[in-house]
């Protein structure tokens, strides 16, 4: 099966946002957003849906099939106007 | 509702909490690996079973002896990793939903395997060694007996090695 990268972590921080409120809201257990966020888990398209719209964000901007670029690497291209 | 029925059936609730069974299902995280007590709990019932096989004088002893190993792992399902429904108010979500159905897949193929290896096996078995008719059936029996503590032992020991750890909680 292909590895699902997934950005929920980095989301949740800088949301200010627990796994257990998280969880709440998309109505899972707790444990499961953190096997989401280390990989051991891809959530269905329903999950990957309704953590996306409690982001109000896109679908792709937090699951995808390609690692995503670390937020240093994208802040240093930014920094140099690239 | 009259008295005597609220009492019978008040009694009946305190009999069923002492067993220790509810508080059992109840209590949380129900998350909880059990890698090594369904491992061992089957190698028992199959170390019995051969232990049958090989001295049918023994087979009154060993078949009662499965039993109990048996009746013990049932109650693998109340306290291992596998949870049939909303227990201690805990959400059942579609991680639990696809592991129970990956755990209790492997059970029954593990139970197909070991009935139908159990049946061509013995007869095979049987006609090489001229087993008696009793013999014969006295083997048999043992097939579905295994094939309760393979379907009590490993769903619980699949969910447990394949449930990651649960990781720092924040």
């Amino acid at each position: 099966l292909p590895v699902i990268h997934n950005r929920i972590a980095l989301f949740r921080a800088e949301r200010g946002m627990s796994r257990r409120a998280l969880a709440d809201a998309v109505g899972v257990n707790p444990q499961t957003i953190g096997y989401l966020e280390r990989g051991d888990y891809s959530p269905s398209l329903d999950l990957a849906m309704k953590i996306a719209l409690q982001f109000d964000v896109p679908v792709e901007a937090l699951f995808s099939f390609k690692p995503f670029e670390p937020v240093w690497r994208a802040m240093q291209r930014a920094a140099h106007g690239e | 509702m009259s008295r005597t029925s609220t009492r019978l059936i008040g009694s009946l609730d305190a009999a069923a909490r002492r067993t220790g069974i509810p508080a059992l299902v109840m209590r949380g995280p129900r998350r909880r690996r059990l890698r090594w007590l369904p491992a061992v709990l089957l190698l028992l019932a199959c170390g019995l079973a051969i232990y049958g096989l090989l001295d049918p004088t023994m087979l009154s002893v060993a078949m009662p002896l499965i039993v109990v190993v048996q009746s013990i792992s049932v109650l693998l399902h109340f306290a291992g990793p596998l949870r049939a429904g909303a227990a201690g108010g805990e959400i059942i979500d579609e991680f639990d939903r696809d592991l129970n159905l990956r755990a209790w897949l492997s059970g029954f193929a593990a139970a197909t395997a070991l009935a139908l290896i159990g049946l061509f096996g013995s007869a095979g078995v049987a006609l090489l060694m001229r087993w008696s008719p009793i013999r014969l059936v006295e083997t048999v029996i043992l097939i579905p007996l295994l094939m309760l503590v393979v379907l009590s032992t490993v769903p619980t020991l699949y969910a447990s090695w394949a449930l990651p750890s649960p990781g720092e909680d924040d």
